[in-house]
């Protein structure tokens, strides 16, 4: 208004007119969208976008996200779907977000493509390359394939486990080279070789270590790469044999890895011998109590012998089968230390 | 009469959330990390720090979580090697136990769930992945630890001047065993850790 009155005074004191400027409206800059918290979000999930510069993977990620449309969001369930999104072949990355729709949630999941494998290569670290299997070579100029890289990694790592490399680890790193594509290098840390030259022991003071090599078995060898599992083994059929043999409180230390060549030692702390002491069993008639006793084949003052009371409780076992076959056994000991006797009542328990 | 009826609708008018303006838009998820080849998402992170009474978790927190799921997948994936499993039989009994021990029922338990943010679903998930998880230290790590009497008897001398009974020795000797079992435990983790292929997502 203030304008016009202006314009109209300028005409009046014979001055030319000024242009009547156009009404521009103001810029009206494009509203950011208000974020909130994914709990606020109201209604079923109506459609799946898929945000990818991969044209070839939208559509078997909408398949593999199916199942959430027309439910609420439900994050675990999502997560689920996303996962088998994230597993198919060429996928890297996935994120998902959802707008607001006035019916319900618009769920939106932002797909990167997995990068062009540009060269592999297998080294050890600080070291040099390692052959790769000749089928590897198909794998270049295809998107990175993580399942590949993991079966070479493994591969590599038994390969380095197997000749006594008992911390070998592999790890793979990719390297970008151009936009979309990168250089993959499978790295192996050997560690130390251990390799078996003997078999000893330390600290058994009652068994001949001819006894402990025989309960060792064939397993563990002279003149062999450290393998951890058989040695773990090792110390267990040790620790057995010592249970079979009264001494309950045994502990096999188990050796490490010494990382060049080396005897195996496994430390002994025997502890002392113990014997069974009173023998009971309880939830039967004393008919059958006498029966089931002789059956366990376990007697009073003889050495506490693991194996054979498990091996008697498996026959007592069989034989409630038929008499009473909701029933099981249960063994209760008492450690008496002064007179290293072991009480045990062997408990039938009705199911 | 009035006042109940008023109260209700009250109640109900307080209760509905307002829905967000069309176009709003809500981050759902994301992967934050990757253990060999398996997926751990954002919303997994949140639903472990929601489970923990406190809040404003430090950065060093948030990343102590992650470790956390992080060596859960690595102990899932062992478990799986070693085909270690936890059957649905397994976990009914657990669940049994858990009521029986916090004194409730089922109806006792979907209640205390539901404040700690977990699905009926979401927990029996948990507790098959802890059963796995003391499988493995039963059977990869338990082999590895042992306590001698001589180690027992050094112990019991820090604490008393008198000999420990059999029951004392006992209880000494578990006591041992558990932390030093803990320790072989972190150990193995850290060995885990080091030979897998783990993407810590920015």
């Amino acid at each position: 208004m203030k304008r016009l009155a202006v314009v109209v005074a300028l005409a009046s004191c014979g001055g030319s007119p000024a242009p009547i400027e156009p009404t521009i409206p103001p810029d009206k800059k494009p509203e950011t969208p208000q974020i909130v918290e994914w709990t606020k979000l109201v209604g079923p999930i109506k459609a799946v976008d898929v945000a990818t510069p991969d044209a070839t993977l939208v559509a078997k990620v909408k398949d593999s996200l199916a199942g959430v449309i027309g439910k609420p969001i439900d994050r675990d369930e999502l997560r689920t779907a996303l996962a088998v999104a994230l597993g198919l072949p060429g996928v890297s990355e996935v994120s998902a977000h959802a707008t607001q729709l006035a019916d319900g949630v618009q769920l939106v999941v932002d797909v990167t493509p997995q990068p062009t494998l540009h060269a592999l290569a297998a080294r050890e670290v600080g070291g040099a390359d390692l052959p790769l299997p000749g089928l590897l070579t198909s794998a270049i100029g295809l998107p990175v394939n993580p399942v590949l890289l993991d079966q070479l990694g493994s591969q590599l790592q038994e390969l380095y486990l197997s000749k006594g490399f008992t911390e070998a680890s592999v790890d793979w790193k990719q390297t970008v080279v151009a936009k979309g594509a990168v250089d993959v290098a499978v790295e192996v840390t050997p560690g130390k070789a251990s390799i078996v030259t003997a078999i000893d022991f330390k600290g058994n003071a009652h068994v001949k270590k001819a006894d402990l090599l025989k309960a060792i078995g064939d397993s563990l060898a002279p003149n062999t790469p450290w393998n951890t599992d058989v040695i773990t083994r090792g110390s267990l059929l040790v620790t057995n044999y010592y249970y079979n043999h009264g001494y309950v409180n045994v502990a096999v230390e188990e050796p490490q890895p010494p990382g060049q060549p080396s005897p195996v030692v496994y430390t002994i702390s025997e502890g002392d011998q113990y014997r069974v002491g009173k023998l009971e069993l309880t939830g039967a008639s004393p008919a059958d109590t006498k029966k089931y006793i002789a059956l366990l084949g376990v007697k009073q003052g003889e050495v506490f012998n693991r194996t054979a009371i498990t091996d008697g409780m498996a026959k007592l076992n069989e034989a409630l089968k038929t008499s009473a076959p909701d029933s099981i056994v249960v063994p209760n000991t008492k450690v008496d230390d002064k007179k290293k006797v072991i009480d045990i009542n062997f408990e039938i328990l009705k199911g | 009469m009035k006042t109940i009826a008023l109260v209700v609708l009250f109640s109900a008018v307080a209760a509905a959330e307002p829905q967000p303006p069309i176009g709003a838009t809500a981050t759902l998820d994301r992967e934050i990390a990757v253990v060999e080849r398996t997926p751990i998402w954002q919303s997994e992170l949140d639903e472990l720090l929601a489970r923990v009474p406190a809040q404003n978790f430090s950065p060093d927190q948030k990343r102590q979580a992650l470790t956390s799921l992080i060596d859960g997948v690595l102990i899932q994936h062992t478990a799986d090697q070693r085909q270690i499993g936890a059957g649905s039989a397994e976990v009914d009994a657990a669940i049994k136990e858990v009521e029986a021990q916090n004194q409730i029922d089922d109806a006792g338990l979907e209640k205390a769930l539901a404040e700690q943010h977990y699905t009926h679903a979401q927990y029996r998930e948990d507790l098959a992945r802890q059963i796995r998880v003391q499988r493995v230290r039963k059977l990869i790590i338990e082999p590895k630890v042992s306590v001698t009497d001589a180690e027992v008897l050094a112990e019991w001398a820090k604490r008393s001047k008198d000999a420990p009974t059999s029951e004392q020795r006992e209880q000494l000797r578990q006591a041992l065993f558990e932390h030093k079992l803990d320790l072989a435990t972190e150990e193995w983790l850290v060995r885990r850790r080091a030979g897998a292929h783990i993407e810590v997502k920015p």
